[in-house]
């Protein structure tokens, strides 16, 4: 199996079967482009993640190597109701800012399945919340005036639930 | 000449990304940009008011100038890219215009050949313009965009081996081009969430229903307008539960 290395900000080094680094459509072009693949030696430096995230971020990759990849089909793709798996509901039991930093490196390594779980953990977060409630739960500051809050109220109320 | 190009360019992880995405939606007009093009801009179509439409254009801008030589355009972003102009400062003569020269119109035809476009002077801002027709996933086309553009841009000299430059380039673009953003500190009561790009709010935003979506919009002042964006409100369920 060939193999690549990551290095993490803060200077860790991750030797990685390329399978895995190709879930990430990022580092997938890169080897695909550069044709890398045969390269031993190289390391490919990640400066926007440090080691707890990418260990994190390839023990995801790792468990999730022989998913089908994700099709965007409208008919068969209901984002709102899809549920999260018992393992990544478990993997995904983290503090916020391990969350945000996950959604974080995702992004950037282009990981559409961890993007898309993490997004939909944070959902969770957020959904059937009232406003005070959402602000209390990130730790949110109401930087409206009470007129501009009561003004964005009357906004919504079409939606609020009856 | 044994020299790569020295940069290579992000949309997605710049800053300056956000920003211009945030006028693709709210801004319709070119601006006064354009007055200084050499053409003058198209009349506006009807098809025009879809918030993604060919009026939305990304801002790429150049810490140093660029000597842009080649474009090389793959088939499949002939009519992705609908015009590209640059900007140069002309630091010479300023009462010379236009400072905005158009590199780029797509042409007429689709033949699926990669085309080559021959530029000569340097940049520092690149506009990019988009066809109306790349809509509903603009956010996945512009992260594809994102790596295409990387490494799209060809070496001056074609006899440096193709995964030479694209090395330089990687690594250049891995460790200077990429800003290097704070580490997110875990402190308690710390608004965290804030420190995620409106980029990645949105996708969170996108497995809200409307009720949720309605409640965020009430959170604060930056929630409100990621929330209000036309981009959630384009595919609504009108089922009656």
């Amino acid at each position: 199996m060939p193999q690549i290395k990551l290095q993490s900000s803060d200077g860790e080094v991750f030797p990685i079967d390329v399978e895995i680094a190709k879930m990430s459509t990022t580092l997938k072009t890169m080897l695909e482009d550069l044709g890398m693949e045969d390269d031993d030696d190289e390391i490919v430096p990640l400066p926007n993640v440090n080691a707890a995230i990418l260990r994190k971020v390839l023990e995801w990759c790792t468990a999730h190597r022989h998913d089908p990849p994700i099709v965007d089909d409208p008919n068969i793709l209901d984002t709102r109701t899809n549920n999260i798996t018992c393992w990544d509901a478990e993997f995904l039991k983290v503090d916020q800012g391990t969350l945000f930093e996950l959604i974080l490196a995702a992004n950037y390594l282009d990981i559409r399945g961890l993007l898309d779980v993490a997004c939909k953990s944070v959902a969770t977060l957020i959904s059937g919340k009232t406003p005070e409630d959402i602000r209390k739960t990130f730790n949110i500051k109401n930087d409206f005036t009470p007129e501009e809050e009561e003004e964005i109220r009357k906004e919504n109320e079409c939606c609020a639930e009856k | 000449m044994a020299q790569c190009y020295p940069y290579s360019f992000s949309l997605c992880n710049s800053p300056k990304y956000v920003l211009a995405f945030n006028e693709t939606i709210t801004n319709k007009n070119h601006g006064a940009w354009a007055q200084r093009t050499s053409i003058a801009q198209e009349s506006y179509k009807e098809a025009d008011t879809d918030p993604f439409s060919s009026d939305d254009f990304l801002h790429v801008d150049f810490k140093k100038p660029i000597d842009l030589k080649h474009l090389v355009v793959d088939p499949r972003w002939i009519d992705v890219i609908y015009r590209m102009w640059g900007f140069t400062k002309n630091t010479i003569n300023h009462n010379r215009s236009p400072d905005w020269k158009l590199l780029y119109v797509a042409p007429q035809s689709r033949d699926f050949a990669t085309r080559h476009f021959e530029f000569s002077g340097s940049v520092t801002e690149i506009r990019l313009e988009f066809n109306k027709n790349f809509g509903i996933h603009c956010f996945e086309l512009i992260n594809f965009m994102d790596k295409e553009l990387i490494f799209s841009i060809p070496p001056i000299d074609y006899n440096i081996p193709k995964n030479k430059w694209m090395k330089d380039a990687m690594s250049n673009f891995m460790s200077n081009v990429v800003p290097q953003r704070k580490p997110i500190t875990k402190s308690k009561g710390k608004n965290l969430i804030d420190m995620l790009p409106t980029e990645t709010m949105c996708k969170i935003f996108e497995h809200l229903d409307l009720v949720s979506l309605s409640r965020c919009a009430q959170v604060n002042k930056r929630w409100n307008e990621i929330a209000s964006d036309p981009y959630f409100y384009r595919d609504i369920d009108l089922k009656i539960k």
